[in-house]
């Protein structure tokens, strides 16, 4: 099942070789060609003889994680986010560190030991670890060392009605939609790339567009979801099960007028449910794709995700199935004749 | 003539992102000026002007040079992000805006320009206020007939016109962008170079100068000068700062997105000596200017720049003194003849 393998694959930023393997050979049976650029991104270049517009479809590989910093005399890691990670959600979580994937625990004072002043404050980073069970700071360093990577260990799980669980759908569930996609037939030449440290500021899109250099990008992502208990329509970004989010705007990219409407309309055309991502915060690949050269006309479409950053995101495998419907549409109609009036 | 200029621009509406409106009329003025316009997938305008070889004298240093104009198109607005069951439309900003400071502005929204109010839930104290709390009041009684004027992902931006508060002093909710344009097309229509200018007129400015960026990457000119509306500090308790409303056109020494190098600025300043204009010099380390991306642009662009001194920035009454229009205006036109 591609979604539980990208998704139990570990790739934090800048440490994405194990999903960029896994793609790699799900994508070989489909490619006319098939490279990796200097950061790290995999290319993947079908339909090379058609003529058309120049296609670029985006979804990055790596995922929110922890790096390994220290140690303590007594054995336990030090730790720091790479990417956007919540603190406050880290405590009691487990994780699999390093190459060898250790288990490991993120460790903190009993609650039978707080005083009531500490229970009300969310630990900082100086009182977090990771323990692997090492006694000691020379044994610790036997299994690891700094620089090391730590992700949470979350398995992909299909849950309640049509849903999944998972870590890290933000976004290896972009990158299962476009391996899935790939495998259809298009009048155009689409690039598919899977770029590398997108959760660290878009780092590896950039030259991937200035490589390929794209008449026009989209990129598939996982995105904020917000629906949950008390969050009034407008606090919500996205809502789970309501179809594929078309990005209006978020804080690196204003998607054109006539970008949307082509997403619509493509969607209107084929019955496909979609909503709009109703929030400023956050970005995409597509702040750095459309900036780069003259500029490129880019669109996002991402499936809502829940507690995204998170170690359990939930997903609605409904709007994963439209967001493959969408792009498909999307790919037969760009060829058309003004279909970016 | 400069007024009635600024009156026009100014009555067309162009948030960041949505310019397409206020790329039409600047459009019209340079329409019959230029030898070529056209825009870009981000949305900047330009505008050609081919070098007039017909000049006096023969070969001089700006020939077969490219000079790249740059002044920003686009003004505060508010993106519509939801449309609430009772018609009330939920916004976040684009450009810098305070959002106690829109509470009671006046909006024009969406494809029919329905006026609206920016209001506020009075459960929050006004020091608390960020714009989850604000909303806008186009008067409709749910969400089927806020739909008939506006859609998610529409803008709302400010229903004011340009004043005059005497001969001189204008005030307009979006001078900072709308004051630099007027310069770059009145110099346009008088200019006399032996360089190709290309003014552009840029989109998305306010949200990180996005279009200056891919406008500089695609002219890749050899000298550009950027024209932006810096804040005045000559107002009570202002930032320091080093210009003055009515003081002159300023010449750039620095700003918060880069250091002019001395050699240009002294090309300016040597220009508005030669006709007489009064400047004064710039040091903003808060202020942005499309200079900011040009400079930077692939190996390197050579960029000075002219500030237009401007008192009340960041707010919807922005000030600005038509003598430091025309002199910003004068100081260019010498400085492309110039070269």
């Amino acid at each position: 099942m591609l979604l539980k393998r990208l998704t139990e694959a570990s790739g934090p930023s800048g440490f994405e070789g194990e999903v960029r393997d896994l793609i790699r050979t799900e994508a070989a049976p489909y490619a006319d060609r098939m490279y990796t650029d200097a950061l790290g991104s995999l290319i993947v270049e079908t339909g090379l003889d058609k003529p058309g517009p120049r296609v670029l479809v985006a979804a990055h590989m790596d995922e929110v994680a922890l790096m390994v910093v220290g140690f303590t005399a007594n054995g336990l890691l030090r730790f720091r986010p790479i990417g956007g990670v919540d603190l406050r959600i880290l405590v009691a979580k487990s994780v699999r560190v390093g190459k060898a994937k250790l288990y490991g625990v993120i460790g903190a004072k009993a609650v039978h030991l707080q005083e009531a002043g500490e229970r009300e404050k969310p630990l900082a980073l100086e009182q977090l670890f990771i323990d692997i069970g090492a006694v000691s700071e020379a044994q610790a360093k036997e299994h690891v060392q700094a620089g090391d990577i730590a992700v949470f260990t979350t398995e992909y799980e299909e849950m309640g009605d049509g849903r999944a669980k998972a870590k890290a759908f933000d976004d290896r569930v972009g990158c299962a939609v476009l391996l899935e996609t790939m495998r259809g037939s298009f009048d155009v030449p689409v690039v598919f790339a899977f770029t590398v440290q997108e959760e660290i500021g878009l780092r590896g899109a950039g030259p991937v567009a200035y490589r390929v250099k794209p008449d026009v990008a989209f990129v598939i992502e996982g995105t904020v979801c917000n629906d949950v208990a008390q969050a009034p329509s407008h606090a919500e970004g996205t809502r789970l099960g309501a179809g594929p989010a078309l990005s209006v705007v978020d804080r690196k990219t204003i998607v054109g007028r006539s970008m949307l409407d082509f997403l619509l309309e493509t969607a209107r055309a084929g019955d496909i449910p979609v909503q709009l991502r109703r929030v400023l915060g956050g970005a995409n690949d597509a702040g750095a794709i459309h900036l780069t050269e003259m500029g490129i006309r880019s669109g996002a479409i991402s499936v809502p995700t829940r507690y995204i950053h998170a170690p359990s995101q939930q997903i609605s495998l409904e709007d994963y199935a439209n967001t493959k419907r969408l792009l498909h549409s999307v790919l037969v109609n760009i060829g058309q004749e003004g279909a970016l009036a | 003539m400069m007024k009635e200029l600024l009156e026009g621009l100014i009555a067309v509406s162009g948030g960041p992102g949505q310019e397409a409106s206020i790329a039409a009329a600047i459009r019209a003025q340079v329409q019959t000026i230029a030898d070529e316009v056209y825009t870009d997938v981000l949305g900047n305008l330009y505008a050609v002007l081919h070098a007039s070889h017909d000049k006096e004298s023969a070969a001089g240093e700006g020939d077969g040079k490219t000079v790249m104009l740059v002044a920003p198109m686009d003004e505060p607005a508010l993106l519509v992000t939801d449309i609430g069951e009772k018609g009330f439309l939920r916004v976040e900003p684009l450009g810098q805006l305070e959002a106690r400071a829109l509470i009671g502005a006046r909006v024009r929204v969406g494809r029919t320009g329905r006026l609206g109010v920016v209001g506020v839930s009075e459960k929050v104290k006004l020091d608390d206020v960020e714009f989850a709390h604000l909303f806008v009041d186009i008067g409709v009684g749910d969400a089927d007939a806020a739909q008939q004027h506006v859609r998610v992902g529409d803008t709302a931006t400010f229903a004011y016109h340009l004043e005059a508060q005497s001969e001189e002093v204008l005030i307009g909710h979006a001078l900072s962008s709308r004051a630099p344009c007027a310069v770059l097309i009145r110099t346009l229509m008088q200019v006399q170079t032996r360089a190709t200018v290309i003014a552009v007129f840029t989109a998305q400015s306010l949200v990180g100068s996005r279009g200056a960026r891919v406008a500089a990457y695609r002219i890749a000119p050899d000298l550009a000068v950027a024209v932006n509306a810096s804040p005045a500090s000559d107002t009570p308790d202002a930032l320091p700062g080093s210009l003055r409303l009515g003081g002159g056109v300023a010449i750039k020494a620095l700003d918060g997105g880069m250091v002019v190098a001395p050699g240009l600025r002294d090309g300016l300043l040597a220009s508005a000596r030669a006709v007489e204009v009064t400047t004064q010099i710039e040091v903003s380390p808060r202020a942005r200017s499309e200079a900011g991306a040009v400079f930077l642009t692939k190996t390197g662009v050579p960029t000075c720049g002219l500030a237009v001194p401007m008192r009340h920035a960041g707010t919807l009454s922005q000030m600005v003194d038509l003598r430091d229009l025309d002199g910003a205006i004068a100081v260019l036109t010498a400085y492309l003849r110039d070269l």
